[in-house]
């Protein structure tokens, strides 16, 4: 299985390089791992959701953030302190039942938590939770019987400038939805941990390895670089693609 | 326009227009999942102008035969959001 050097990018490029690499998988039919930071700061959309709708498009552009669909459903997302993660499977790694397969790789990060010292906790269908509060969202796709599986680990978080970027469904409760968020979100800081990037990265390795095996060092292709470039140009930056609900 | 809350806190949001019992308007939106997700536009193309009783059997029909896994709402759900 391939692990691949950090990349730290923007939203739309780091989607971009998500969809080639599955496609090379499902090609070339080698599992991998990658980890990346986002650079500037993002909020993606779920492939479902209505970008306005979800996201104060103004606020975001006046304070330099990124905004991009993603390739995968769920709910939008600030990635701004954080590690975000991304494996690569065939379905008969992980199985053809969608819920199962979340708590199957969730269990890698779980592994990984515990590596560190920190008790975590699969809460279906797709988050990982601390203490009760959650820490990880994480979001699927398939295709051609591979599984991309994308996710994030809070190192820290602010909902406040969260919720600065996202527009909530009825105004008159913003306040106490930032309030219901507090009480339901955590991170590696709030539970009181000073663990790096470097030191979830590799407490998550040990975790997935333990599930699916060795990883091996690697880097993008060729091929991977040409097909993200090409991705960023013709999907990912587009309104069509990012505007389409 | 209209939205829930569904099992597991997925929210499905449906903008739609009903004319003569017909849907003559759709769009769906939401956090949820789809699997294969490009089935979205299929569905909202199968129920578009489609009587408003048929777009149950329609959908289950098209769910099954074409192995369409969906996470966070049921047929059902969405065809009494699109009754209530």
């Amino acid at each position: 299985m391939r692990l691949l050097n950090d990349i730290k990018t923007n939203g739309a490029m780091q989607m971009a390089i998500d969809e080639a690499i599955l496609t090379n998988c499902i090609k070339n039919k080698i599992p991998c791992l990658r980890f990346f930071e986002w650079e500037p700061s993002c909020v993606t959309i779920g492939f479902f959701q209505a970008i306005k709708k979800e996201v104060d498009l103004e606020k975001a552009k006046s304070e330099g953030i990124d905004v991009v669909r993603r390739y995968t459903g769920g709910g939008a997302v600030f990635h701004d302190k954080e590690l975000t993660y991304s494996i690569f499977l065939p379905e008969e790694m992980v199985g053809r039942d969608i819920l199962d397969s979340y708590d199957l790789i969730c269990g890698g990060i779980i592994k990984g938590f515990e590596k560190l010292g920190i008790k975590a906790e699969f809460k279906a269908i797709n988050d990982i939770i601390v203490n009760g509060k959650k820490i990880s969202g994480n979001a699927q796709t398939r295709r051609n019987n591979w599984v991309l599986q994308h996710g994030t680990i809070l190192l820290d978080v602010d909902v406040e400038k969260m919720f600065s970027l996202l527009k909530v469904p009825d105004e008159k409760i913003r306040d106490k939805l930032i309030q219901v968020v507090k009480e339901r979100v955590t991170s590696i800081r709030h539970e009181g941990y000073n663990f790096s990037f470097k030191d979830i990265k590799e407490a998550l390795v040990f975790g997935f390895s333990e599930l699916f095996g060795e990883f091996e060092q690697s880097l993008l292709t060729k091929e991977e670089v040409e097909l993200s470039e090409k991705l960023v140009k013709e999907k990912y930056s587009t309104n069509e693609w990012n505007f389409k609900r | 326009m209209r939205s829930i809350d569904k099992k597991f806190g997925k929210m499905l949001r449906l903008d739609f227009d009903i004319k003569d019992n017909k849907l003559v308007y759709i769009k769906i939106s939401g956090d949820f999942f789809i699997h294969p997700e490009d089935a979205i536009d299929a569905i909202e193309e199968l129920i578009l102008n489609k009587d408003l009783n048929d777009i149950e059997g329609l959908l289950n029909d098209y769910v099954i035969n074409n192995q369409i896994k969906i996470v966070g709402f049921s047929v059902s759900e969405f065809v009494s959001v699109l009754k209530s």
